[in-house]
């Protein structure tokens, strides 16, 4: 069998986790399992939530080292409630995955934490972010040689449905998308999420979408199990819900 | 891409990092696999049949090691066609995959391939067995390759029991699909094999005809 290209070597305690958020018509759920691990061979706490408020209408998930993740969300909800109140309006939720990137991208050697944040805000409605390394996701220039002379074309900036949910992985990126998955889990059911996942589903389909997967990671991953922590958040307000694991959807072989 | 040595391919080991997949129907087997074959970052077959036969109605899938694979099932074949000569009728798919088990557990410290073998015989009609580092058993379907670990989560989601050959089918490409768009060694077309007691019937999908999902 191939093994996975994965660092699994986290220091410490780790989540090795599922995590994953996805937006719907009117809001995202965001979500995640409950286990921490030591070394992939203990399991130190079942029912640890690693969906973590940082403002009242944005959410993160955490993965990775759990101490990383959990100093790296405590500095971002005090950086967002500064920043909360110079604004004089709740953040967005690029506001909040941007924190979370310049803390993981300025400290990128020393962390090991990723994170998904998502959530609802006035002006672009319902998000969902990642973040990476470099920043470069907008413009691009490309160089292309032709007959020994250079040509500098600078790529146009394609309007695109304003990203929802906003990723932060290992290293600081900020990509936002859809729908997104991120911990140990996740690589196995990108196959599921991109098959099952549409734009502008309602709530409860896609409350069962991300039960669904939750539960299929959960399945095979060693590392990711425990309950299913689901957080809705609309324009309304934050709804959470806890599947424990007795409740979780089971599949055809169980 | 502008300045690159280009010669590592040369002296790494050829892999299949593939995508295979067998599934068990009422009635027969299919079969599944991507056609990319990788040495290092270069793709060096990028058309290879991965479904290689070791009897009529008895294939196998190839994963890891192409060289590994390949003479596996290619020794499996030679042993099968003696057996099948002495008991003079066709064989089973439990001897195929046990032929298969025995290489791959007498020789695990030196080979690193992983087959999946599946077929039909009057027996037990459609059966699949995967033979992971020597272990032998027998399952209603097998994911195996690079590629697998992406489609779990989905073949967990969709397998149901009693389903037709052509839902089958169907089934076997979506997962190729999937497993493909996400592993970077995985890609091509995909074959897909179709073993039933009326026959073999060899398909093969390309790449523009594949299922396409909601973000492409």
């Amino acid at each position: 069998m191939e093994k996975r290209s994965v660092d699994s070597r986290v220091r410490g305690v780790s989540t090795g986790t599922t995590i994953l958020a996805a937006t719907f018509d009117g809001g995202v759920v965001i979500g995640s399992d409950s286990r921490a691990s030591i070394g992939g061979e203990y399991v130190s706490s079942k029912t640890i939530n690693k969906v973590v408020q940082v403002h009242d209408q944005i959410f993160c998930c955490m993965a990775g080292s759990l101490a990383d993740a959990q100093a790296v969300t405590k500095a971002a909800k005090f950086h967002l409630s500064f920043h909360s109140v110079q604004m004089e309006t709740p953040p967005l939720v690029i506001a909040a995955a941007s924190v979370l990137q310049e803390l993981c991208y300025n400290n990128k050697e020393e962390l090991q934490a990723g994170f998904i944040t998502a959530g609802w805000d006035r002006k672009k409605g319902p998000q969902v972010g990642a973040g990476r390394g470099d920043s470069h996701t907008g413009s691009r220039d490309t160089a292309v040689q032709s007959n020994s002379t250079y040509w500098r074309v600078a790529a146009v900036l394609i309007p695109c449905v304003p990203p929802q949910v906003y990723v932060v992985p290992l290293g600081g990126m900020l990509v936002g998308q859809p729908v997104t998955i991120g911990g140990s889990g996740s690589t196995y059911i990108y196959g599921y999420v991109d098959a099952k996942y549409k734009p502008n589903m309602s709530r409860e389909e896609c409350l069962q979408f991300a039960t669904n997967a939750l539960a299929l990671a959960m399945g095979r991953d060693n590392v990711s199990g425990g309950v299913a922590h689901l957080v809705v958040i609309t324009e309304t307000g934050v709804e959470h819900v806890v599947v424990p694991g007795n409740k979780l959807p089971k599949f055809h072989n169980e | 891409m502008l300045q690159e040595t280009g010669t590592e391919w040369l002296s790494q080991e050829v892999k299949t990092g593939t995508t295979i997949i067998a599934v068990e129907f009422d009635g027969g087997v299919v079969l599944g696999s991507d056609s990319r074959v990788s040495a290092g970052a270069s793709v060096v077959n990028r058309v290879m049949n991965k479904l290689s036969p070791l009897h009529d109605k008895i294939y196998c899938a190839l994963s890891g090691s192409a060289a590994d694979a390949q003479t596996i099932a290619e020794v499996v074949h030679y042993q099968l066609d003696v057996h099948s000569i002495e008991i003079d009728e066709d064989p089973q798919v439990r001897s195929a995959a046990t032929l298969v088990r025995n290489i791959s557990y007498k020789y695990k410290e030196e080979l690193s391939a992983h087959l999946i073998v599946a077929g039909w015989d009057r027996r037990d009609g459609g059966q699949v067995f995967a033979t992971l580092s020597g272990l032998l058993t027998r399952q209603p379907f097998a994911v195996g390759g690079s590629g697998s670990s992406y489609v779990y989560g989905f073949v967990d989601a969709e397998f149901r029991r009693g389903m037709s050959k052509e839902e089958c089918q169907q089934f076997v490409v979506n997962t190729l699909s999937l497993a493909i768009n996400r592993d970077g060694s995985s890609g091509g077309v995909a074959y897909i094999v179709s073993i039933d007691e009326h026959g073999t019937e060899e398909k093969v999908v390309l790449g523009n005809d594949l299922p396409t999902f909601f973000d492409q």
